[in-house]
């Protein structure tokens, strides 16, 4: 009987599996290569920045605790990747390995420091990072290429395919997306991700249940490091130059606005978001110098009238509706109206 | 009978107010302790003491035989000291499920590769309908937590510490807004513990419960133990009667 169910969902998985990469292909064949390499960039960009909205949804969503620091992570495993790769010659693949792992360390270390402290001491101590981030790559020359960046960074090649224009990339970062996605749903069942949100929702019952709080949020930083650091290295990659200029604040900025527009407590609402929020200056061109008032009053709005997100309104309107059909199905309901 | 839990003169003062002082009690497996007192006597603050959400400044807390006085509250839980509170606690964004999942993951305590990669050592659904059951409880395991009425969160926090498979389970107050039949399941759910070798200390203000279901009560003054003895020398003591009756 419970292995029944067992297989029944592993069957399901993979049904939804074929669904979602048989979309991925679709909307590769039919829409993305008819796009403009530029528009294809930014789309691309989308789910790369992906990886870290994710991590700050791990830490927000789940751990109730506001990261402000991704970008910054991102940007130290991107220099790390492009530095072993342009500079100490390493192939694409371990280059890759050692900003991930890099971007690690950078959260074990600053996690242990600012994680004791309360949510919003964490909130600016991990955004004062992304500014030491952006200083530091700029003005360390040896290791970042400084004012120039790094360039010529390696392609990246996978059994035997290499990815070598914007184009190529789109298929492979979707089932990436797809991928974070189904480990992010993992992580949220098992008894690690129960005792997040036990640290997120009411620290007293999560010690009296055993959970070490301290040290849950600290792996759970360690984990959106290390998808920064995917993230981060993914972008050096995928664009083969990095500067100082890409890892700055305003880019934490818009993760929060990808997150909140998203859903703070849906990791497919983030993707969404991430995609949308990123691709809006190319639809609202016109509106250029105005686009942050627009973001600003997008903020706004969204905190007003729908502080879980995209998410949060379908799941509502959902909600709404099984609430319409069971009204009238009950012939209570019926004999009263 | 080697104790499960010794309390020897534990005591906590916040500014002035001594809020605790010179507790001692020793409770055997299996047995249900009272812990009565009037209101502000000190009874939540020394269950606070006890499972270490204060830290004591004096005395000592034995569980299971160990000094756990120098240890951190959810070391203790993993111990095996569970407990309830005087106001229910739950994850108010999760799921049932997800809550008294919570009692299940205690029990297994699971390193975090491990509860990734679906090892379990606990049947979750098994021990929990078998709770639920002598609680007289059914629920909607995909409901949200705020759906529940108090009297369903009073009964089913102490089936989540009963999952976490405690030695010691420390109740605070379980009969607050439940009606007569719900307070009878949930005695029976302390009684089923407390013959599967589980030591109880039982906060309550009604009587009738108290001496129903006790081996014997501690009772509390001012944050003072005044008397400490079976369910008649307790009734029959006259710092007992003074302090119920002389307020
Ligand atoms: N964290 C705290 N800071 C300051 N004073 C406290 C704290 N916790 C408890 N007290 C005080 O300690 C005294 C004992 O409180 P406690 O909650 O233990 O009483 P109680 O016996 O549980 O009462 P009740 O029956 O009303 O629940 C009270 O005077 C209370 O105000
Ligand atoms: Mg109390």
């Amino acid at each position: 009987m419970k292995n029944d169910t067992k297989r029944a969902q592993i069957l399901r998985m993979l049904i939804i599996s074929a669904v979602v990469l048989a979309a991925i292909l679709l909307l590769d064949g039919l829409f993305i290569q008819n796009l403009k390499n530029s528009s294809v960039n930014l789309i691309n960009v989308a789910m790369i920045y992906y990886f870290s909205v994710a991590g700050m949804y791990l830490m927000l969503g789940l751990g109730g605790s506001m990261s402000m620091c991704s970008i910054a992570v991102m940007g130290l495993s991107a220099f790390v990747c492009g530095y072993t790769n342009t500079k100490l010659g390493w192939p694409i693949l371990p280059a890759m390995l050692a900003g991930v792992v890099s971007a690690m360390l950078l959260c074990l270390l600053v996690g242990s420091l600012l994680l004791k402290l309360d949510g919003r001491a964490f909130m600016f101590g991990t955004m004062a990072l992304v500014y030491i981030g952006t200083s530091v790559f700029q003005n360390f020359s040896e290791f970042t290429g400084g004012p120039n960046g790094t360039s010529g960074i390696s392609k990246l090649t996978l059994f035997g395919k290499t990815f070598s224009s914007f184009k190529s990339w789109f298929v492979l970062l979707a089932i990436l997306c797809y991928l974070l996605i189904l480990l992010l749903h993992r992580i949220k069942n098992t008894a690690f991700g129960r005792s997040l949100m036990a640290a997120r929702d009411d620290e007293t019952a999560a010690y009296s249940l055993g959970v070490n709080v301290y040290r849950t949020k600290l792996i759970a930083f360690v984990i959106s490091g290390a998808l920064s650091g995917v993230g981060g290295a993914l972008y050096a990659v995928h664009n083969g130059a990095i500067s100082a200029s890409l890892f700055a604040f305003s880019t934490q900025q818009n993760f929060v606005i990808m997150l909140m527009l998203g859903g703070v407590m849906s990791p497919v609402g983030a993707l969404f978001g991430s995609i949308l929020v990123n691709y809006l200056p190319e639809i609202a061109r016109s509106a250029g110098s105005y686009l942050n008032m627009i973001y600003g009053i997008l903020i706004i709005l969204l905190m007003i009238f729908m502080p879980m997100g995209l998410a949060g309104l379908i799941k509502d309107g959902f909600a709404r509706l099984k609430a319409m059909n069971k009204k009238k199905m009950t012939p209570a309901a019926k004999e009263g109206s | 009978m080697a104790a499960c839990l010794q309390v020897e003169d534990i005591g906590i003062s916040f500014g002035g107010l001594k809020a605790v002082q010179d507790v001692s009690f020793s409770l055997g497996p299996g047995e249900i302790m009272g812990l009565i007192g009037p209101n502000g006597a000190g009874k939540t603050t020394t269950l606070n003491l006890i499972s270490g959400l204060y830290t004591c400044d004096t005395g000592k807390v034995i569980l299971d035989g160990v000094d756990v006085t120098d240890k951190k509250s959810y070391e203790r839980a993993r111990m095996g000291l569970g407990r309830t509170f005087q106001t229910p606690r739950f994850l108010s964004r999760s799921t049932v499920a997800e809550n008294m999942k919570l009692g299940t993951d205690l029990a297994d305590q699971i390193g975090f590769m491990k509860s990734f990669l679906g090892v379990k050592k606990n049947d979750f659904l098994d021990e929990v309908d078998q709770y639920l059951e002598i609680a007289d409880l059914t629920v909607d395991w995909k409901a949200d937590i705020s759906s529940l009425s108090y009297g369903q969160l009073k009964r089913l926090e102490i089936v989540r510490a009963l999952l976490s498979h405690p030695k010691v389970l420390l109740v605070d107050e379980p009969a607050a807004g439940l009606n007569a039949k719900e307070l009878e399941k949930s005695v029976a759910l302390m009684r089923y513990a407390a013959k599967n070798g589980v030591g109880i200390v039982l906060i309550e203000h009604k009587m009738d419960m108290i001496m129903n279901v006790c081996d014997h009560i501690v009772v509390l003054n001012f944050g003072k133990m005044i008397a400490h003895g079976t369910c008649e020398e307790v009734q029959s003591d006259d710092a007992v009667i003074e302090a119920y009756l002389g307020r």
